[in-house]
């Protein structure tokens, strides 16, 4: 687990080489880099589930969720115009 | 006006609103990244929150 | 001064997929799909992600003849420091988001209006939405619904395939806490509580089932009220951005029911494709013009494609700056992309004191719709 993800030199041994480590079926994957939303203790644990299981979700698709206002009928948020 | 503005400009903070309602009301939070790993046989009846 | 980024010289910065640029006239921002925040940048700064991705810092300080080594260095920093991108050596690897967007149900989102005078079926309604495949609904009261009542109407929705109910309810002193409190752990449903011409502005602590409720001074008494554009309706995720790439995000897929019955695409629109209690949602739906207004998108209206907020906006198209022509930017929009200033409070009263000209109910003009069939 890289602690600071910003300088690839720093990274821990353990992190070194991860394309290799891939099974074969994982290496066509196309790669991506998951970041953390939370600071959990389970975080890492969490990261490591989702890697193994992407030749699992590769095949499948998300349904999103509806996130987004309905309606826009209050014109006065609260902090508003602190852009 | 410079072609190349300064980053700490007025004009370039945060969308305070939309930060605080939408984002981060739960405080300081920290990016953890990983960039790729393989298991040739994990286990999905698991997950990391749910250990 | 700043330092050199450390990066080793071959490498080059890398932005996270879900980390997306964006240029408007004056200023540019990151929209961070992840994170859900939009965060605004200089167009100098864009130019380099977009224009110059992929080249090593060096190559991009000798395309400027070295005029603005500090400030690249400085824009590299900050793009670090806010864990927008990573530096890589390799990043053809790191393919950018596919924005396609698609959605299986044929109605994302509806808005039921009520007031006094309506007379809704309900079990129709819902019922209706439901073979439509809607999984979130807006109940707006615009007039306070004695709670028996407002619970005959979440009853009529238990048990339909909605994933989620926004309430907007007036005010009135039954509506207390508790009430909220209560209706929000009966009707699970629910996901967000606003209760409008309140005595306080005042937002309750998110429920343990994370619902969210709050009273409100403001008066909410029409569907005229709608339409605000601000930065608090601003959505940063990947369902809306990759949404707004094509289509209206306000009106894509939306129903709507106002308060005496009449099937339209908004319910501040004037025209109406049947009455709920007479023609069935699939059949309106159906009407050639339903669709119309749906692939209107930000890149197509003035104004709002130069402003670096197209694709988290909201938009509105039923209360417009010129009522005549359907890709003129909100009338409620106070921000100008040209100077990147949002207009006072005291300004936005002065203009809203004169008539406005688009701020009326817009009835659909055959014939006028762009690239529309």
């Amino acid at each position: 687990m890289a602690d600071d993800p910003t300088d690839p030199d720093d990274r821990p041994a353990g992190n070194a080489g991860l394309f290799e480590r891939l099974s074969p079926e994982g290496r066509r994957l196309v790669p991506v880099t998951f970041r953390s939303l939370h600071t959990s203790k389970t975080a890492e644990a969490t990261f490591l589930r989702l890697v193994e299981s992407r030749p699992y979700r590769a095949k499948g698709y998300a349904c999103s969720p509806f996130r987004k206002p309905i309606s826009k009928c209050f014109g006065t948020p609260a902090g508003e115009d602190d852009v | 006006m410079k072609k190349m503005e300064r980053i700490d400009d007025k004009l370039f903070r945060p969308l305070a609103t939309a930060e605080a309602k939408l984002v981060f009301a739960g405080g300081t939070q920290t990016a953890v990244t990983l960039v790729e790993t393989s298991n040739p046989a994990p286990d999905t009846a698991r997950d990391g929150d749910h250990e | 001064m700043t330092s050199e980024p450390r990066a080793p010289a071959e490498r080059v910065f890398t932005l996270f997929a879900s980390c997306i640029p964006v240029r408007g006239a004056r200023r540019s921002v990151i929209c961070d799909l992840q994170r859900q925040s939009t965060q605004p940048i200089p167009n100098g700064l864009y130019e380099i992600l977009t224009m110059h991705a992929g080249k090593a810092v060096a190559e991009i300080k000798n395309v400027y003849d070295h005029q603005y080594d500090e400030e690249i260095d400085e824009y590299f920093e900050f793009l670090l420091g806010h864990e927008f991108g990573f530096w890589c050596a390799d990043p053809e690897r790191f393919p950018a988001l596919d924005l396609t967007w698609e959605a299986p149900e044929r109605i994302t989102n509806a808005i039921l209006d009520v007031d006094r005078h309506s007379d809704h079926d309900y079990e129709k309604i819902f019922s209706e939405l439901d073979d439509l495949g809607c999984k979130a609904l807006e109940l707006r009261c615009f007039e306070p619904v004695p709670l028996p009542e407002l619970r005959r109407i979440l009853s009529a929705a238990r048990h339909g395939r909605l994933r989620s109910i926004d309430l907007l309810a007036a005010y009135a002193p039954e509506l207390t806490q508790e009430a909220l409190e209560s209706l929000a752990s009966e009707y699970r449903r629910i996901s967000n509580i606003a209760v409008h011409s309140s005595p306080e502005d005042r937002a309750l602590p998110p429920y343990r089932t994370g619902v969210t409720a709050a009273y409100r001074r403001e008066v909410v008494d029409s569907p005229r009220c709608c339409g605000q554009i601000h930065p608090g309706y601003f959505v940063t995720n990947i369902e809306t951005f990759a949404e707004a790439q094509k289509h209206n995000t306000c009106l894509n897929r939306k129903l709507a029911i106002d308060a005496r019955g009449e099937i339209k695409n908004c319910p501040s629109m004037a025209r109406s494709f049947g009455n709920a209690r007479q023609v069935p949602l699939h059949s309106a739906l159906a009407h050639r013009d339903f669709a119309a207004l749906w692939a209107i998108n930000k890149d197509q209206i003035a104004i709002c494609k130069d402003c670096e907020f197209r694709y988290v906006c909201t938009d509105c198209r039923a209360y417009l700056a010129d009522a005549a022509d359907l890709y003129s930017k909100p009338s409620k929009c106070t921000y100008d992309p040209y100077t990147a200033e949002w207009q006072t409070p005291a300004e936005r009263q002065t203009q809203a004191a004169a008539p406005a000209p688009g701020d009326a109910a817009l009835p659909l003009p055959a014939g006028i719709l762009k690239g529309v069939s």
